[in-house]
């Protein structure tokens, strides 16, 4: 074994006297400043850290886990039974919040989803309802107030106990589509990470989707308000009158540059510039808007409209749950139109291979595409020929 | 074995209360580690990483898991390892005690999870590498280090009982730490 002479740096000793929990506060201090001073020091530490970490060998004997696991699954059993004592003890309150909850439970929606509300999450500030749709599924609710919600596949909505007693308001995941109950002395408030509606009585649609750059409200009927976090972290107002949307680019990191890249990731380069009522600097309102192409998801029949493969994909991914991989970048620029109603996944693929040059196949879950490069000319030259007339 | 995981995740959605009990066993360990490294006490790591769990089985309907479950159970079990720790008045057998806010600031800033790290965690051959390491250290550096990772003295004591500063303990510990650094980066 090769010896190596090592530098005794007050670094070393310092991350020691972290990790052995010999640090007094003045070292603590210092070395914080050192750490946040570079990528490379954080790295340096983190090394160290995750060594020691990984060398605590408390090798568990096989009956001390399964001690361990006996242990848990008496808390397992006291937790279901607390659950359903409880439940027991809430339908006698008349409480409307519970027994909407209630309600809920029983509706057993049509697409063989299991819907089950959970009443209490530990270490939550008051009683949360949650609800969440997997992927490969769609449904709808009925809040309290009323107020119908449509929830895609992916997302999840919460909301507190106190709904309906000043305010009503959800934290939104995924997209819905809000049918809002008029109630003039409640104001409707669904917040998502960036953008914030608030509604009296009115139809519209929210997309913010956690892995997407960009946050959508299209607005069918009545109006909303608009809040946005613009870059300088200030607040921004904004109202929409029906068949408006509102496209929010989420905060950019900084060493990303707001360039025309990304308002082609959001389509817009497509909407001509009459319809682009408003260009904020972090956001972008559309007016004259078919809003069914962005609500129709939640119905029977799904209305696209040149929608790029590109960004098509994900929609699809969600509500079949599968994984897309594109073998070719320009794949995604091919555009399609249609409505999609109850296909399974190999019909659909069928019919867009009559209007774009794509080959594919399935294995299991996950669909992957090819550019048929013999159809490619072929196609551009319909495709041409289509612009032209 | 990340892979079993989400198999065995998949089957703990649909209820199936065996498959959950394979995943206990085969990663509360880890994540135990895991967690102790963040609160520093063991019994508080096992309560937190038996938190998780549970709700993870109550909640499994609900939850939605992106990208691999190992992280996922991972990042879980860093933040209420976080919380657990903020809701702690002190932190214990701490020579000067840090106001446990501070601690806690630093650990939510600074504990980087990444993958690579993650899969040691549960890596067999990780514990054996380690060992490996250890036993080739120069003498007194495996005997400082042993004592204070295994009998998990204090350095106060181990300089004491060693006759030696405690600045060379530190030295020790820290050479210690460093072969193994070598060790599991050159075999990733």
């Amino acid at each position: 074994m090769k010896k190596v002479d090592l530098p005794e740096s007050k670094i070393n000793i310092l991350i020691v006297s972290f990790l052995t929990d010999s640090i007094d506060h003045e070292e603590f201090i210092y070395l914080q400043q050192w750490i946040n001073a570079s990528a490379e020091n954080r790295k340096y530490f983190n090394n160290l850290k995750d060594s020691w970490t990984l060398s605590s060998l408390k090798k568990e004997s096989a009956s001390g886990l399964n001690n361990s696991w006996l242990e848990f699954k008496e808390k397992l059993d006291l937790n279901v039974e607390q659950e359903s004592k409880e439940t027991g003890r809430r339908i006698n309150k008349p409480n409307y919040l519970r027994l909407a909850a209630s309600w809920l439970l029983f509706c057993a929606l049509g697409s063989g989803l299991t819907w089950i509300i959970s009443n209490r999450l530990k270490n939550s500030v008051g009683n949360t309802i949650e609800i969440s749709v997997p992927l490969g599924s769609r449904n709808s609710i009925k809040l309290p107030d009323g107020t119908r919600v449509w929830l895609n596949a992916g997302t999840t909505l919460a909301y507190n106990e106190n709904y309906g007693r000043k305010t009503r308001t959800l934290d939104l995941t995924g997209e819905a589509y809000f049918d809002v109950a008029k109630d003039k002395s409640h104001p409707f408030i669904v917040k998502t990470a960036g953008l914030v509606v608030k509604a009296l009585g009115t139809k519209f649609n929210i997309k913010a989707y956690p892995d997407e750059k960009t946050i959508s409200a299209t607005l069918e009927e009545g109006k909303i308000d608009v809040s946005l976090l613009n870059r300088n972290g200030q607040t921004q107002k904004v109202v929409l009158n029906p068949n408006q949307k509102i496209i929010y680019f989420k905060k950019i990191r900084e060493s990303e540059i707001y360039t025309e890249s990304i308002e082609d990731k959001a389509n817009l380069k497509s909407v001509p510039d009459k319809d682009i009522s408003m260009k904020l600097k972090d956001a972008s309102i559309l007016t004259n808007v078919q809003t069914e192409l962005f609500t129709s998801w939640k119905d029977a029949r799904w209305i696209i409209k040149g929608e790029p493969l590109g960004t098509l994909a994900p929609m699809l991914e969600r509500r079949y749950n599968l994984r897309i991989v594109f073998n070719e970048e320009e794949l995604k620029k091919y555009k399609f139109s249609g409505t999609i109603e109850n296909e399974t996944v190999d019909q659909l693929l069928k019919a867009m291979r009559l209007t774009a040059p794509l080959d594919y196949s399935i294995n299991k879950d996950t669909i992957i595409l090819t550019l048929n490069k013999n159809y490619k000319d072929e196609f551009g030259k319909i495709m041409t020929h289509k612009q032209t007339n | 074995m990340n892979s079993n995981l989400d198999q065995y995740w998949r089957r703990i959605t649909c209820g199936d209360e065996q498959a959950l009990e394979k995943l206990y066993k085969l990663t509360f360990p880890s994540l135990v580690r895991y967690a102790c490294s963040i609160t520093g006490q063991q019994h508080l790591a096992e309560e937190v990483v038996q938190d998780v769990l549970l709700k993870l089985w109550l909640n499994r309907t609900l939850i939605v898991v992106q990208g691999s479950f190992s992280s996922y159970l991972f990042r879980s079990v860093h933040n209420y390892a976080l919380n657990a720790l903020r809701q702690q008045k002190t932190l214990k057998q701490s020579v000067n005690q840090i106001v446990t806010e501070e601690l806690w600031g630093f650990i939510s800033n600074n504990y980087d999870l990444d993958e690579q790290f993650i899969d040691q965690l549960y890596a067999e051959e990780t514990g054996e590498l380690i060992e490996k390491a250890i036993e080739e250290l120069p003498e007194q550096c495996r005997h400082v280090f042993r004592m204070s990772r295994f009998e998990t003295l204090s350095i106060q004591e181990i300089a004491r009982e060693l006759k030696l500063s405690e600045n060379t303990i530190k030295t020790h510990i820290y050479r210690a730490l460093h072969r193994i650094s070598e060790i599991l980066g050159s075999n990733s």
